[in-house]
């Protein structure tokens, strides 16, 4: 017979971690994995992987299926660390979802981003149920950003590697109001011009750094132009 | 979730829904190689019944439909698969995903291959197994049975496990329910339920 092959996929949240199977359950280094989550639902889909080169970053975009909340949960809310309750506080490390059609909406940026994530591709014998060989790490990354539709029910998560903090590209000093200000402060030149871009890194609260012409991100001084997880307006 | 009521006249087509991946090459053989997730599905004729008998259940099976509630029914067994102990319970996780250990049953009864079973979550969500080989109730009224596909799930200690009544349960998948109005009045309720997970 020949050995069955399973997907894997592992988000470490703040609270708990999520591990979810394509399908039925797999026990692989000690943690179980299932088809579906509590939380995320199950997988809808997993798109092709992205290598990058130069600036640009390697990312794969996953797509759940939150899930239904049928039953004898519905019309409940469920704290993301896995605790039932009616009431609660929210904080930073937790947050509630609606269990009901809000399930999607609620299920946003916040509780995702930046969570570390793996994926694996592993075989497993049929006859048994036990993983054999030796299992391959597809993907390991974070969660980048989160995308929600409301007429399908999805959410869509795009993953960029674990090594994006190190594509911030440091392109020296630039023509810019903020780097200005350093050399020469009170001087407004570049703050009376027009037609200058400014980037930063996304999530970053503000704009800070040196943005400008040559862009900057939020470090000071670094520019990152040709990332694409960089926000512009 | 709603019930199918039991004892009804019915017949049906039970289908297993595996995901495997198929494999055909160019220049050898052709392989296939399981996945995870395999599931069942039973498309059922109910019926006929008189078009005033026929109208509750129409009803039932179109809310079960509609807004995707679902459904849940007894497996119209061929054969009995009672006598193994008034409630059989999970023993606990085993080490292998395909047996499911049980406790509770009567010394000596044999759970047979082919025979199918349920097991029945915390939350009521039944799991249609088949049984892949004969298990014999052992002295302490335990028995290693195994199943396909895998169990959806680590089921704690003391699961039910149903064996003299299994139950299917899932989504009625049916794109359309259709009833006939007909001059003899005679109509029969045709769905197809497939198993969620």
């Amino acid at each position: 017979m020949k050995n069955g092959i399973a997907q894997l996929l592992k988000i470490e949240l703040a609270m708990r971690t999520v591990f979810l199977s394509d399908g039925g359950f797999i026990v692989f280094d000690g943690d179980t994995y299932v088809g579906g989550d509590v939380l995320l639902g199950s997988i809808a889909g997993i798109d092709p992987f992205e290598a990058g080169f130069g600036g640009s970053i390697s990312q794969i975009d996953v797509t759940f299926h939150p899930p239904p909340f049928q039953g004898s949960i519905s019309g409940d809310w469920i704290l993301a660390a896995g605790v039932w309750s009616d009431s609660g506080v929210w904080d930073d490390q937790s947050f509630w979802i609606d269990t009901g059609s809000n399930a999607v909406a609620a299920l946003s940026e916040a509780a995702l981003r930046n969570r570390r994530i793996e994926m694996f591709v592993v075989e497993y014998d049929p006859a048994t149920g036990l993983i054999t060989g030796t299992p391959e790490r597809k993907f390991v990354g974070q969660v980048d950003q989160t995308t929600r539709s409301l007429v399908s029910k999805t959410v869509g998560v795009s993953c960029t590697s674990r090594a994006e903090p190190i594509f911030s590209k440091n392109a020296g000093n630039a023509m810019s109001h903020e780097f200005q200000q350093l050399i020469s402060p009170g001087d407004t030149g570049f703050a009376q011009t027009t037609g200058l871009a400014k980037q930063w890194a996304w999530g970053t609260a503000s704009v800070s750094g040196t943005g400008g012409f040559f862009g900057g991100d939020a470090g000071g001084g670094g520019s990152v132009e040709n990332n694409p997880n960089v926000r512009q307006n | 979730m709603i019930e199918f009521p039991d004892g009804l006249p019915l017949t049906a087509e039970a289908q297993f829904l595996p995901r495997d991946v198929e494999q055909r090459s160019l220049s050898g053989p052709t392989d296939i190689f399981p996945r995870l997730g395999g599931r069942f599905a039973i498309q059922v004729t109910a019926g006929p019944f008189y078009a005033d008998e026929a109208r509750e259940l129409l009803a039932l099976v179109m809310a079960a439909k509609y807004g995707g509630t679902g459904l849940r029914m007894r497996y119209p067994l061929q054969w009995s698969q009672s006598g193994g102990g008034a409630t059989l319970v999970n023993g606990g996780v085993g080490s292998s995903t395909r047996t499911l250990p049980i406790k509770g049953g009567t010394p000596g009864f044999v759970i047979r291959r082919g025979w199918f079973l349920s097991v029945q979550d915390a939350d009521g969500q039944h799991f249609f197994h088949s049984v892949a080989d004969n298990a014999v109730v052992a002295n302490d009224g335990t028995a290693n049975v195994f199943v396909t596909p895998e169990l959806k799930r680590p089921f704690p200690n003391n699961t039910v496990v149903n064996v003299a009544v299994p139950r299917i349960q899932g989504l009625v998948t049916s794109a359309q329910i259709v009833w006939p109005i007909s001059g003899d009045m005679v109509a029969p309720v045709v769905f197809t339920l497939e198993e969620r997970e």
